[in-house]
């Protein structure tokens, strides 16, 4: 069918194309979000007729007056074209216009340029965003004391770029209204229902509330909690209709009840269950929230509230001040806690119901020590303030008695503990149990699985999705049956032309990861066959196994980039794709590079962002 | 099913059928017409089709292996042949069960930025008639976290069937006991009288207070954050109508005692409490709309009631006898499951005194059709209940092409993925499933010429 449109357009058929009014915005709507100046995937850039004639890797992307010898519309066009990668083809018609135009020469009447139009910065904002469910029982446990984990409930967060803070996917539903609505109440009555020697209640409501004339009592304590848990000064009058509810049933001798209506009411608010937004200019508080959910996935504490109303919240250096503090805040565990098991999306791992005869040793407790020890290795180059590239080669882990049989080591006494890994062939994340397991199939490797994730979790570039109709090629039954490696098998569906560009990289990855089997455990041989780890990918190069490649990945500029953009992304919760924002990162990686780079650099630089401060440009 | 078993199922249903029928709810009196109602009962990851499709068409059918167990139900059944998806066909590059689940109940592609597809058939339902019930409708499922990633797409997209608008994709109750307590408004039913209306006017109070103090918030805001505000203030309002609308009426001594499982329950146990609460809620009438996802798109649950470890896994069959007796066991289940609700809607009648299922169209699918090929074509569907006599049932209704059962590519898929475009016209001599269900939003009064992105033929059912 595209050949008859080519031979329809080539007669000179229909009006001319222009290229400002017709060609340029389709190329801007379906193309130029990955081939542009910032981020040429290819190595090509759409975005003006020279660049097009300069062309990619293969050369000029277009040939003057012939459609059938220009690349752009063999990429676009035919029965499966291969561009773009994700979303719709380009219809009929738009192939038609883009043959059209470059049939008639391909004539460039965009008005002149003086310098390419400049990216212009999205003014830095954080958008109000919901408390996720780990954010809110971790809230409420830090206001209110309470063990309770009512979120547990909740109908689950929406994520979206890889993150459940991330604004654009917390549509609120009648559901989790009524969710809201529950937890507040129990948790108002298990405050009222704690004794009075209970240190939180004591703290918090120090109130004998079956005594006549509570009330004063009760209403003082409300107006002591309301800041803590709006997080913010309450403004005046602001809790008078709250202490109303109090008062009315405190008339009646029911004090008890006045305060968890009250309460009830103040957890309902907006105020507490939405961070406010940080816009310019920023309200101190909204930026201490921030700073707070960020580092802690908790609301701010005395000292940090104390800075924001004593406006020592406005600078860089002051911001990095309550920073340094936080991060050495006992509470600053739930970075990497939250962040990991976002960022490497370790809940996978909770999906994974039974394994067959492929391994025995399935339970909840080993689930758990499998996702403790990324949150481990995470914490310690934090703590340590070690090169993020460690993340992928650090030669040491930390193993309990539950892990330690899959590294074929020695198990600690009790809990866990650090060991070396320089004498067995393990570095960093990539070759943890939980990063294999969870890209692993219950019943066997996939190499693909694995590529796929190193792609997109730790370089933040997805493959696009496989086409349909492929069926799954490493079945366990046919392996057998075969008696072959996977690494054959994947090699014969290669040689299939659309699975070939994007498998290239994927299998390269990894098939060097087949030195661990579906749980992670190291083999050397897979079905009798030896498992060949070296591998070659464009822009990693040659590699002989695992840890080199773990080296290649760390030292290239990507996963610093990827890791920068993630936290980012987890911070502001927004996400941060679009060209924008590619300077954003920019502006971030290279203050982390000033500060030396560690992890910890980064994650100080992420805080002290303007994203987080509000900040478009600071003066100098 | 065996007497035995039939009765313990219908043990909470069938105690209701002594209730005095609830005339005092809002606009069960006020409605002229008789109600209608709509159920919509999803399975995961398609059909294995070769075995699907009855053989015949009108009145002579013969029902197929997966079917068998619905024969003393062929009266009440519709089966459309030759209905597509066509929206959900050209997925470029995969993706094809998130793009099936988001498209299922929209007939609409979703869109990246912002993330969102269109509204649901059932929530343009809802929108007509839900506010004269207590609940507009009512989302179950089974899955939450569960269902695995799809690089193309966003997980928001393989989790949600309904959606609210095109942005507003509406959560799944996945705990019956959770669903019972939001069928009652968060009173509990087993309650006196006198200390529900306490507890309402308590309960309104606080409600009122945060509603006034979000006014204030909100102002200071603009916006996308304005905008956040707005939709979690519409949903406090919401719960407030809700509480508001409860009335309260005794429970049968059944009931009362019954104890629901929650979401740590299996699955058979929660498809059993589900199938229960469905028929309480359209008994009560509680609400007209449901929607029950029985997984998420993708979903790799194991299903140790039909002997399978991933249930994705297995219709990626690739020909393997042993597997395609996995798919034609987990389809056959399902169906019994769906016989079962069905002849307790038949069994149980609503305040107007008629079957539910006579004033019911219940609708069964999956968002592709063969589990094996993730096709849209003659996808695998059922329709059961007369709808109030809207549906003609005891038939197949032949609408467009039929797939001969050893066909591996649909002409449809082909034919589309060359148009390269959402089109209505992509699929050669198929209905759309839009057509389907813009007659259904008819028979419930809503005036509309479209629905989605191909609805625009109503189709005659009756």
């Amino acid at each position: 069918m595209w050949l008859a449109l080519l031979a329809l357009a080539s007669a000179g058929e229909g009006p001319a194309v222009s290229y400002a009014r017709a060609v340029r915005p389709l190329l801007e709507a379906r193309c130029v979000e990955c081939h542009n100046p910032d981020k040429h995937k290819g190595a090509l850039d759409l975005t003006s007729v020279a660049a097009l004639m300069r062309g990619g890797e293969s050369g000029p992307v277009i040939a003057r007056g012939r459609p059938e010898a220009s690349a752009l519309l063999e990429k676009v066009a035919g029965p499966d074209p291969e561009m773009p990668p994700t979303g719709p083809h380009l219809t009929g018609a738009e192939i038609a216009t883009l043959t059209r135009w470059i049939a008639a020469g391909a004539a460039d009447d965009a008005p002149a340029q003086v310098a390419p139009p400049p990216v212009a910065r999205r003014p830095a904002r954080a958008g109000a965003r919901r408390l996720t469910r780990v954010e809110y029982d971790r809230t409420v446990r830090e206001v209110l004391g309470s063990a309770l984990r009512p979120a547990a409930a909740f109908p689950p967060d929406g994520a979206s770029h890889g993150f459940d803070r991330v604004s654009d996917a917390q549509a609120a539903s009648p559901l989790l209204a009524e969710n809201y609505e529950r937890a507040a109440e129990v948790l108002a009555a298990e405050l009222v229902g704690r004794p009075l020697e209970d240190p939180a209640r004591r703290r918090l409501l120090p109130c004998d509330l079956r005594r006549p004339g509570a009330g004063g009592c009760a209403e003082r304590a409300l107006v002591a909690l309301a800041p803590r848990l709006w997080r913010r000064p309450a403004r005046a009058g602001e809790l008078e209709p709250f202490l109303a509810l109090l008062r009315a049933s405190a008339a009646r001798g029911r004090a008890d009840q006045g305060v968890r209506l009250a309460l009830s009411a103040l957890l309902l608010t907006p105020d507490f269950l939405y961070l406010a937004p940080v816009g310019a200019p920023a309200d101190p508080f909204a930026v201490a929230s921030r700073l707070s959910y960020f580092l802690w996935s908790a609301p701010p504490d005395e000292a940090l509230l104390g800075a924001a109303s004593d406006e020592r919240l406005a600078t860089r250096v002051q911001v990095l001040a309550q920073v340094d503090r936080m991060l050495d805040d006992a509470r600053a565990g739930a970075l990497a806690e939250d962040f990991v098991d976002q960022w490497l999306e370790l809940r996978k791992l909770d999906l994974r119901g039974a394994y067959g005869r492929a391994f025995k040793g399935w339970n909840a407790e080993l689930r758990a020590s499998m996702k403790a020890e990324p949150v481990a290795l995470f914490r310690e180059l934090l703590a340590a303030s070690r090169p993020a590239g460690e993340l992928l080669t650090a030669r040491f882990t930390f193993v309990d008695r539950r892990l330690a049989p899959l590294y074929a080591v020695e198990a600690p006494a009790d809990g866990f503990a650090r060991v070396a890994l320089d004498r067995v062939p393990r570095a960093g994340l990539l070759t943890q149990p939980a990063i294999l397991t969870l890209t692993s199939h219950p019943d066997r490797t996939s190499p693909t699985g694995r590529g796929a994730f190193v792609l997109d979790r730790l370089l933040c570039e997805p493959p696009p999705p496989p086409p349909p109709d492929v069926p799954a090629i490493e079945t366990a039954e046919g392996l057998d049956k075969a008696k072959q490696s996977v690494r054959r098998t994947l090699e014969r569906h290669r040689t299939a032309a659309n699975c070939r560009v994007c498998h290239l990289t994927m299998d390269g990855i990894g098939l060097s990861l087949e030195a661990y089997d579906l749980v992670g455990r190291h083999r050397t041989h897979d079905n009798g066959v030896p498992i060949d780890t070296a591998g070659e990918v464009e822009g990693l190069g040659r590699f002989a196994g695992p840890i080199e490649l773990a080296a290649r990945l760390a030292a290239g500029p990507r996963f610093e980039r990827c890791l920068t953009r993630q936290l980012l992304t987890y911070a502001a919760g927004r996400g941060f794709a679009g060209p924008a924002d590619e300077a954003a990162i920019d502006h971030v990686l290279a203050a982390a590079r000033a500060a030396g780079g560690s992890l910890r650099d980064v994650v100080r630089a992420v805080a002290a962002s303007d994203e987080l401060r509000g900040v478009v440009e600071e003066a100098p | 099913m065996t007497g035995r078993s039939r009765r313990r199922f219908l043990g909470g249903a069938a105690a209701l059928v002594s209730l005095p029928a609830l005339r005092s709810l809002p606009g069960a009196r006020a409605a002229a017409e008789p109600a209608r109602r709509l159920l919509v009962w999803h399975v995961p990851n398609g059909f294995h089709r070769r075995v699907f499709h009855p053989r015949g068409e009108g009145g002579d059918f013969t029902l197929s292996p997966t079917l068998a167990a619905l024969e003393d139900l062929r009266g009440d059944l519709l089966i459309p042949r030759g209905v597509a998806n066509t929206v959900a066909v050209p997925v470029p590059l995969g993706g094809s069960h998130a793009v099936g689940m988001a498209a299922l109940l929209t007939c609409t592609y979703p869109t990246r930025e912002p993330l969102g597809v269109g509204i649901s058939v059932d929530q343009v339902i809802a929108n007509a008639i839900g506010a004269r019930t207590r609940l507009p409708s009512l989302q179950l499922g089974i899955d939450t976290l569960e269902g695995s990633q799809e690089l193309a797409w966003p997980i928001l997209l393989a989790r949600h069937v309904s959606w609210a608008g095109p942005e507003r994709p509406l959560p799944n109750v996945v705990s019956p006991e959770a669903a019972f307590a939001r069928m009652f408004a968060g009173f509990d039913p087993r309650a006196s009288r006198a200390d529900v209306e306490r507890r309402r006017a308590l309960r309104a109070s606080v409600l009122d207070t945060v509603r006034a103090h979000a006014a204030a918030t909100r102002a200071r805001l603009d916006g996308e954050d304005r905008a956040r505000l707005d939709d979690y203030l519409s949903s406090v309002r919401e719960v407030e109508r809700r509480v508001q609308a409860f009335r309260w009426t005794p429970l049968p001594g059944a009931l009362a005692r019954a104890r629901m499982p929650d979401e740590s329950a299996d699955l058979p146990a929660r498809v059993r409490a589900f199938q229960e609460l469905m028929v309480l809620a359209f008994k009560l009438d509680v609400t007209r709309v449901i929607t029950f996802s029985q997984g998420n798109g993708l979903t790799g649950r194991a299903l140790p009631h039909v002997g399978v470890e991933n249930c994705h896994g297995q219709t990626h069959h690739g020909g393997n006898p042993a597997k395609i007796e996995a798919c034609k066991r987990m389809d056959r289940w399902n169906v019994a499951r769906l016989g079962e609700l069905l002849r307790a809607l038949k069994a149980t009648r609503d305040p107007d005194g008629q079957p539910l299922l006579a004033s019911s169209a219940v609708l069964f699918m999956s968002e592709i059709g063969d589990g094996n090929r993730h096709d849209q074509h003659d996808k695998p569907m059922l329709i059961a209940g007369q709808l109030g006599g809207a549906i003609r049932t005891g038939r197949v209704l032949v609408l467009g092409n039929r797939l001969a059962p050893e066909d591996v590519y649909a002409e449809c898929s082909e034919r589309t993925r060359t148009l390269a475009t959402p089109s209505p016209e992509g699929c050669v001599g198929a209905a759309q499933l839009g057509d389907l269900y813009l007659t259904l939003i008819r028979a419930f009064g809503v005036r509309a010429e479209r629905f989605g992105q191909t609805g625009t033929k109503p189709i005659d059912l009756a």
